[in-house]
């Protein structure tokens, strides 16, 4: 299923009451883009368009395409087939000095023998400007970053954050408009992740630029991006703002890969205008707030772990309620996630509040009964 | 707590005893008898600065003709800086193609390890192995006689610099070859791509990349390469046809007439030459990351 987005759609969807200024660079659009390595499809006829300005994040497993496209924006890739158009134009013959993208690599990939300033200056060096020039140049680049009291050091003398800053800075020195970043965040420890985290989107605000991020981390995806793509096996499974993706998964892959679901499956037993009926394997009976037109066919439900209740009491069930068996209880700090056994789903996950499970303590091997309210279903 | 102590140091004995008996020794020896005096039949032990007096003789006083000494020593000087330079180009270019060019790190062993099979034969025979080829008679005169090219056998491929050299390039490259691969392995490929991203050309990534970062590698080979062509006389002995001066010929003839202490003293000359020439390399380079 494609992510094709309708232009007029985006102030509204994607901007959160963020203007889009005009003339604005930046704009990314990437037409039944496709890789090949040999035989293998890397990347399947893909499209998208990344509006200018925006945070986007190319979010996916190990495998999906998400690096292969990037790289093929950048120009580090060969395009197989497919167009990629940055403000309109086309940019799958130009090397990658030539197109108005700039990338930073996973590792930073800083020259060990130059200094801060020498890194940071090298591609205007490649370009031929003087030495003064482009020193001066980087400089302001430096002091951008917050980095500008290192310039003389060796990038074996600085921390994994501050490398990633002087990175940035490199890359941002040709004046792009676009940044590609090549999970950047993957080789910090989870305390500098979050900060970095922070001063990336304070950074692209700053900048007004496009950035298009790929991460394997769905954390980081909604915590940093304006436009969320997730792609699974080369295919993107959807694009939407981060809350849409969270609260409206389109399919069962991104409702497992974005995490906080259950998945159940179901057949359709009844149906009116709003809603259905579903059965499970059991006696278990579920309503959902959409309407499906055949009967008997199996659907394909999430809902959300902080939207189920648990409860010890035992009457007869109703629907949206079914009876399970607590595998374990796990304390995470201010919640605790507790995983049971139940019908037509696979472990079903539960998260509660630390007041709500003292309350009345919920043991290993007990049973309870959950329930969720029928909005909270959505339908996959 | 004394046990370790013990310990340690009957472990490093041995190095150190090394280190003495088959280095400090023999240098300090040289060194001594450098000093001494010696008439034509008997080494007399003494302190006298005959020997070095006689090596340097009229040497300043002759300028701008050059004393025995210093001529020699030029002409030594000329093969080592040729052959280095020849060596480094050839190294270079081949750790390059090794490293850059060939895609997987088996081939890489592969192909690095057909290098170093010269090595299984003997230097000597190596070396002499050329005489058949380049000689007046030889495989290469044939040849070119015989498809037209000359008429006449060419003579300086034998018994001339040009052999001197080409035999020197030819045992030696390896030495080169070794310490850069070395450094290149070094340097990750994500480098060479945000050179690329950078929009630099090849010759620039070359010059600004991976020649920096070879400096080590490059200091290396340089030091092995001018510290073996410095004190040769073997192979200049043999491909130049006994008609080319070396450094080290002069002190292989002194200790054949057993004139050990002028021996002695040349060696020591030849020592202090090399060791600045490294000296002068090492401040150029930081040696010490690739240890």
């Amino acid at each position: 299923m494609n992510g094709e987005i309708v232009s007029k759609l985006i102030p509204e969807l994607f901007c959160l009451g963020k203007e889009i200024p005009m003339n604005q660079t930046g704009e990314c659009k990437l037409q039944y883009l496709t890789k090949y390595y040999g035989d293998t499809v890397a990347v399947q006829q893909i499209n998208l368009t990344i509006p200018a300005g925006q945070y986007c994040c190319l979010v996916g497993p190990s495998g999906c395409g998400k690096t292969s496209t990037l790289r093929m924006i950048a120009g580090h890739e060969v395009v197989s087939d497919g167009e990629i158009l940055i403000d309109s134009l086309m940019m799958n013959n130009l090397e990658p000095a030539n197109r108005p993208t700039a990338m930073m690599f996973q590792d930073y990939a800083l020259f060990p023998h130059l200094n801060c300033l020498d890194n940071v200056a090298f591609s205007l060096k490649m370009r031929g400007m003087k030495k003064m020039e482009r020193y001066e140049k980087s400089r302001s680049l430096l002091e951008l970053v917050h980095m500008e009291n290192y310039e003389n050091r060796l990038p074996s003398q600085l921390s994994g954050g501050q490398q990633q800053r002087i990175a940035l800075a490199r890359a941002l020195v040709t004046n792009p408009s676009v940044l590609l970043l090549d999970e950047p965040l993957s080789a910090l420890d989870p305390f500098l992740r979050v900060r970095m985290r922070d001063e990336l989107k304070r950074l692209q605000q700053e900048l007004e630029m496009t950035f298009v991020h790929v991460t394997h981390s769905q954390e980081e995806a909604m915590a940093l991006a304006d436009m969320v793509v997730v792609m699974n096996l080369g295919v993107i499974e959807q694009v939407d703002v981060p809350q849409n993706i969270f609260n409206y998964p389109k399919t069962e892959f991104v409702a497992r890969f974005i995490g906080g679901h259950n998945i159940f499956t179901a057949e359709v037993i009844s149906n009116n205008n709003s809603n259905c009926t579903l059965k499970g394997n059991e006696n278990s009976h579920y309503l959902l707030p959409t309407k499906i037109d055949e009967l008997g066919s199996k659907i394909v439900f999430s809902v959300r772990s902080d939207k189920i209740r648990l409860s010890k009491k035992k009457n007869t069930l109703k629907p949206n309620e079914i009876l399970c068996l607590v595998r374990s209880v796990e304390y995470q700090g201010s919640w605790i996630k507790i995983v049971l056994d139940a019908e037509d789903t696979e472990e079903m996950t539960v998260v509660i509040s630390e007041d709500e499970y003292n309350a009345d303590p919920i043991k290993k091997s007990e049973e309870v009964t959950a329930s969720w309210n029928v909005l909270d279903a959505i339908k996959l | 707590m004394v046990n370790s102590k013990i310990n340690i140091f009957l472990q490093v004995i041995p190095l150190i005893f090394i280190f003495l008996f088959f280095f400090v020794a023999p240098l300090s020896l040289t060194l001594i008898v450098s000093f001494w005096d010696y008439s034509d039949y008997a080494l007399i032990p003494d302190f006298t600065f005959r020997n070095y007096k006689e090596i340097f003789e009229g040497c300043i006083i002759n300028l701008p003709d050059l004393c025995v000494t210093f001529k020699t020593y030029l002409s030594t000087l000329k093969f080592c800086f040729s052959v280095w330079l020849l060596t480094l180009l050839i190294g270079f270019t081949i750790a390059y193609f090794l490293r850059f060019h060939v895609k997987t790190m088996t081939m890489q062993i592969v192909l690095f390890l057909v290098c170093t099979i010269p090595f299984w034969t003997s230097i000597v025979i190596r070396m002499i192995a050329w005489i058949p080829l380049l000689g007046r008679n030889g495989l290469v005169n044939d040849i070119f006689i015989n498809i037209g090219l000359i008429d006449d056998p060419i003579e300086w491929l034998l018994y001339s610099d040009f052999s001197v050299i080409l035999s020197f390039i030819y045992l030696y490259t390896l030495f080169m070859i070794v310490p850069i691969f070395n450094s290149m392995l070094r340097i990750d490929e994500s480098l060479l791509e945000v050179a690329y991203d950078s929009g630099a050309s090849g010759f620039q990534t070359l010059a600004n990349v991976i020649i920096p970062l070879c400096k080590p590698g490059i200091a290396i080979g340089s030091i092995f390469v001018i510290t073996i062509v410095m004190g040769d006389f073997i192979t200049i002995g043999i491909m130049g046809g006994q008609q080319i001066a070396s450094v080290g010929k002069i002190i292989h003839v002194e200790m054949q007439y057993l004139q050990f202490p002028a021996a002695a003293a040349n060696a020591v000359i030849l020592l202090l030459v090399v060791l600045m020439i490294i000296y002068t390399l090492t401040r150029a380079v930081d040696i010490r990351k690739e240890l």
